[in-house]
């Protein structure tokens, strides 16, 4: 199981996180958010209209960094601030 | 100093405080950036969404990077998160440094830095309803300036 949270316009789409297992014992961040989103058309639709960025443990992250269990993914909606 | 702030914030107050025990200072920058009303729309406030943990190591690591580029004597840098209502300041920077040109251009950099590279998300609520807002295509080429230089 690994922890998802979303932020910006993704958490009042999806809450602010879920629980996903995962298929294997490690999986890529890219097959966690794929999963996900064949479940929720809308996250899907999302996915496809911005540039999402990952983190895992607070640390930014490519989408083929693999996550095991206990790992926490951060989806990242563009940044927008001051 | 970086300040992740569920209050609102005084930015008179905050520059008064920074000024302090800055003998050495032949320059301060400071800049304010407020919620204001969008054009026709009846904008009430904003959400400011964030990353605890990774929006304050993000902030913390431009900040490092200013100092590598500038000779800075001192920075602070106060975001607000949560409610922001108009009038309100949302974001707080000075800097200080002993001429003006390291203070202006780190200040500079710090705000462009916010715009689009720190983890917030922001939300308008209006009356006519709420909505996400992306950067604008100047926000983006105003980060890239900075990016530029280091070529």
């Amino acid at each position: 199981m690994v922890r998802v949270v979303f932020y910006g316009k993704l958490a009042d789409l999806m809450g602010r996180e879920r629980d996903a297992t995962l298929d294997l014992a490690a999986e890529t961040v890219a097959a966690v958010i794929r999963r996900l989103a064949a479940d929720e058309a809308a996250f899907a639709a999302a996915l496809a209209s911005m540039r999402v960025r990952y983190a895992v443990n607070d640390v930014m992250a490519a989408p083929e960094t693999t996550v095991k269990t206990g790992d926490e993914i951060a989806v990242l909606p563009p940044f927008s601030g001051g | 100093m970086i300040v992740l702030s569920h209050e609102p914030i005084d930015p008179a107050a905050l520059l008064r405080d920074f000024l302090r025990g800055l003998d050495d200072a032949g320059a301060i920058a400071s800049f304010v950036g407020l919620v204001r009303e969008d054009g026709g729309d009846a904008v009430e406030a904003l959400m400011l969404d964030h990353a605890p943990g990774l929006t304050e190591a993000s902030i913390a690591r431009a900040a490092a990077d200013s100092r590598d580029r500038w000779p800075l004597l001192k920075l602070i840098i106060v975001h607000r998160v949560g409610r922001v209502e108009v009038g309100e300041a949302v974001v707080f920077i000075a800097t200080a440094a002993v001429h003006r040109r390291a203070a202006f251009e780190a200040c500079d950099f710090l705000m462009d830095f916010l715009k689009t590279d720190a983890p917030f998300w922001k939300k308008q609520i209006s009356r006519s309803g709420d909505k996400w807002i992306e950067p604008r295509d100047g926000d983006y080429s105003d980060s890239a300036r900075w990016r530029k230089r280091e070529l």
